[in-house]
């Protein structure tokens, strides 16, 4: 069963005669208004905006001088030829203009189900029907005792539901604006080098392992790694970081992220539907595709609505006839009802109208296209609305420790020094023996020793012993670092620094000895430590009311110290690899509603067993990776973020549903006459507004989400 | 938390650079430097 992209309405793609393939994809739709809807939103719109100025240009003068007529004010007695008039004004308004709920009807029919076309139909050919009779009866010689008619009233309603309509049309291309403004970034043109010349050649003409040049001031056109140069690059449109970031050789750059300041030569990587902007779009339309579960609720609720609406105008318009009329004349004829018949149209158009959940097609849709389109402006990917609602459900975050809440590789934590010179000086010499080392640990010591603006020089007689340490020259001094084996192998005492050695240990840190010329100098420790905003993210989410849950494989001991700084509410600690989505399930069985928080690809099988699994900056590949939601950058805020958007979306889709549905459908009642015994019925042509004003005040509530702003 | 044999490391086994089974023991690396050092003379480094 095939979803219709528009209007949601399920259509069997074995039976299905309309169908349309759009960038690519083939889609399924419900009726011809649909699938035009789809493929040409632009004409679409502007046509709607010319049948409804059409139907209220009509509508209202018809409405005035109607009124006037019954109040008797003016043209009185030429109710006959002026009721012609009508007929002539109105009729096109009715088969133009009101055409498109014609043809929904008979799709409606086709398909063997109800919408709400088939409502608004009724409803104006009924006061249509019945004014042409009235019209032309006398004409034919008939005697009738009242001779008011309605075109007014049709009029009018076409015109302020399509005005309805109107604005959802607007919903809907400034909600795939997040989309167009993503496709309007991708570069036409590409600069690449072939057979030692620069071409510029259009972008999809790129192929892997291209290689292309890109100059200072203009936009990568495709993923690549850098060959040759260094900049800075502006990548806000795709992340949401709006600071540039540095790139050098052997760094990803991402295709239409723009080039500050150096001339670049890069090797492409992925190119067309692979690149990493590609991948988000589709992400983001499939997104908006998806039929949130409320929205699923929402069209079976309309589909069995619309038949026990059409049963009570039918048996409100029975009722009136037969007994309402005589028993209200008063109220009747206090809205211009001259006879039991019109009486009962009165009421039956107005129970058609007013029931009609016209916005209902759009509530659910028009929050997810705004929120999931925010979301992508700020790096942060829903797969869909079924994500939205378990976000808003959740009791529990459960977050990955190595790699998710820590930096995931190794930096200097503690330099102690014994005898021999100062702390700076241990870690000088440690860096400078492990300067150009591409080894995680003297990465990690030659970063430390950068950062204090230590001045490094290269080593010299540079020697490698697995299982022991290194061993260098620096300038006049002979340098080991390593474990107590290397030490011992050179005959250096130690004991002095045993107790160091062993607290750090037990910390779970990586302890290093530095000796120098034959004398043990210092110590230094490495472990992961948490990334920057850690603290911060974990404490937003508790203070949200969500439970901190820190998954490692670490010893108790270690984990704990860590969770205490991060701060966390508990931790499950000496977790295997492959037993991270079984602790899932454990707690899921418990009654929470987890998020677990970690790598898109390492962490799949947890992430997918989570109830909202939240992949955290893997890299470009952002399609492959595990979880309801995405996050493109490397920062755990994001996390609280999108939680908070995810929220805020649902929050809004229920008050969309409240006003497409309940006020509406709260007035029924009063339609069908039930506060008649007061003196109360419902104009249909007010009841028309009400339905433009849903749908305008449904659009408008989706509009604001566009102010999202995490708060942490 | 397992050690790197190789250079000492604390590596966590879910995020390990690589790994080698030997002997009946499973061994994580904290980079592709240090396995393919073990690799090549596993029974020396072993324990």
């Amino acid at each position: 069963m095939a979803t219709d992209p528009v209007c949601g309405m399920y259509v069997d793609e074995a039976t299905a005669v309309l169908t349309a393939v759009v960038r690519g994809r083939k889609y399924y739709f419900c009726s011809e208004t649909c699938l035009e809807t789809f493929t040409a939103p632009e004409k679409e719109m502007r046509a709607l905006k010319r049948y409804t100025a059409f139907s209220l240009a009509v509508g209202f003068p018809l409405f005035v001088v109607a009124v006037g007529m019954e109040l008797g004010w003016w043209l009185v007695d030429l109710m006959g030829p002026m009721n012609v008039l009508f007929f002539l004004a109105e009729t096109p308004v009715q088969f133009i203009a009101g055409w498109r709920f014609y043809r929904g009807t008979h799709d409606a029919i086709r398909n063997r189900s109800a919408n709400m076309d088939v409502l608004i139909a009724m409803g104006t050919t009924a006061a249509w029907g019945y004014s042409a009779v009235v019209t032309w009866l006398p004409i034919l010689g008939v005697r009738l005792a009242d001779v008011s008619t309605y075109y007014d009233t049709a009029a009018v309603i076409i015109g302020l539901i399509l005005l309805g309509k109107y604005f959802e049309e607007i919903a809907k291309g400034r909600a795939s604006d997040a989309i167009r403004k993503l496709m309007d970034l991708a570069p036409r043109t590409a600069r690449v080098v072939r057979d030692g010349r620069e071409q510029e050649i259009p972008v999809e003409q790129v192929q892997v392992d291209d290689i292309f040049v890109v100059r200072p001031g203009e936009r990568v056109p495709v993923d690549g790694a850098i060959l040759e140069g260094y900049t800075a690059l502006d990548e806000s449109m795709i992340t949401g970081e709006s600071i540039p970031v540095e790139k050098e050789v052997g760094d990803v750059v991402i295709g239409a992220t723009i080039n500050k300041t150096g001339l670049l030569k890069v090797k492409a990587t992925r190119v067309g539907a692979d690149t990493m902007l590609n991948q988000i779009i589709k992400l983001v339309e499939d997104a908006q595709v998806a039929r949130a579960p409320i929205q699923k609720l929402a069209d079976r609720v309309s589909a069995a609505f619309v038949p026990a609406v059409i049963a009570v105008a039918i048996g409100a318009a029975l009722f009136w006839y037969f007994i309402g009329y005589s028993m209200f004349l008063p109220v009747a004829e206090g809205y211009g009802l001259h006879t039991s018949l019109t009486a009962a149209l009165f009421v039956m158009v107005a129970v058609l109208i007013i029931a009609c959940p016209c916005a209902l097609g759009i509530a659910t849709p028009a929050a997810i296209m705004v929120g999931t389109g925010k979301g992508a402006e700020n790096g942060l990917l829903i797969k869909g609305g079924e994500y939205l609602e378990k976000a808003h459900k959740l009791t529990t975050v459960v977050f990955d420790k190595t790699g998710t809440l820590t930096k995931g590789k190794p930096s200097v934590t503690d330099v102690v020094h014994f005898s021999v010179g100062t702390e700076a000086d241990v870690l000088r010499f440690a860096a400078s023996a492990e300067k150009g080392s591409e080894h995680p640990l003297g990465d990690a010591i030659v970063r430390a020793a950068t950062e204090k603006g230590l001045a490094l020089e290269d080593p010299q007689d540079f020697e490698a012993i697995p299982g022991h340490g290194i061993r260098a020259r620096v300038g006049a001094r002979a340098v080991l670092l390593g474990n107590r084996k290397l030490m011992a192998q050179a005959g250096i005492p130690v004991d002095a620094a045993e107790a160091t050695l062993q607290k750090l240990e037990a910390e779970g840190k990586t302890a290093m000895l530095l000796a120098l010329d034959g004398r043990l100098a210092g110590v230094i420790a490495v472990a992961d430590t948490l990334k920057d905003h850690s603290v911060e993210a974990v404490r937003a989410l508790r203070t949200m009311g969500v439970e901190v849950v820190m998954l490692t494989g670490d010893n108790r001991r270690t984990a704990e110290a860590i969770a205490r700084e991060v701060g966390v509410d508990s931790v499950l600690a000496e977790v295997l690899p492959g037993q991270k989505a079984d602790k899932i399930k454990e707690l899921q069985s418990k009654g929470k509603v987890i998020a677990m928080v970690g790598d898109g690809i390492n962490d799949a099988p947890a992430l997918a067993q989570s109830d909202v699994g939240i992949a955290l900056g893997s890299g470009t590949d952002v399609a492959m990776e595990a979880g309801g939601i995405v996050l493109i950058k490397d920062d755990l805020r994001d996390v609280v973020a999108s939680i908070q958007l995810s929220r805020r979306t649902v929050r809004k889709i229920r008050q969309n549903l409240f006003w497409a549905f309940a006020y509406n459908t709260a007035l029924i009642p009063v339609a069908a006459g039930v506060l008649a015994g007061l003196g109360i019925l419902l104009d249909p042509i007010l009841a028309g507004a009400a339905m433009g004003f849903s749908s305008v005040s449904v659009v408008t509530n989706s509009m604001t989400l566009r102010r999202f702003k995490p708060e942490l | 938390m397992e050690k790197d044999p190789i250079c000492g490391m604390m590596v966590d086994p879910s995020r390990a650079a690589g790994s080698t089974a030997y002997g009946g023991k499973t061994y994580y690396f904290c980079s592709a430097g240090c396995k393919s050092t073990f690799d090549k003379n596993p029974a020396k480094y072993a324990k």
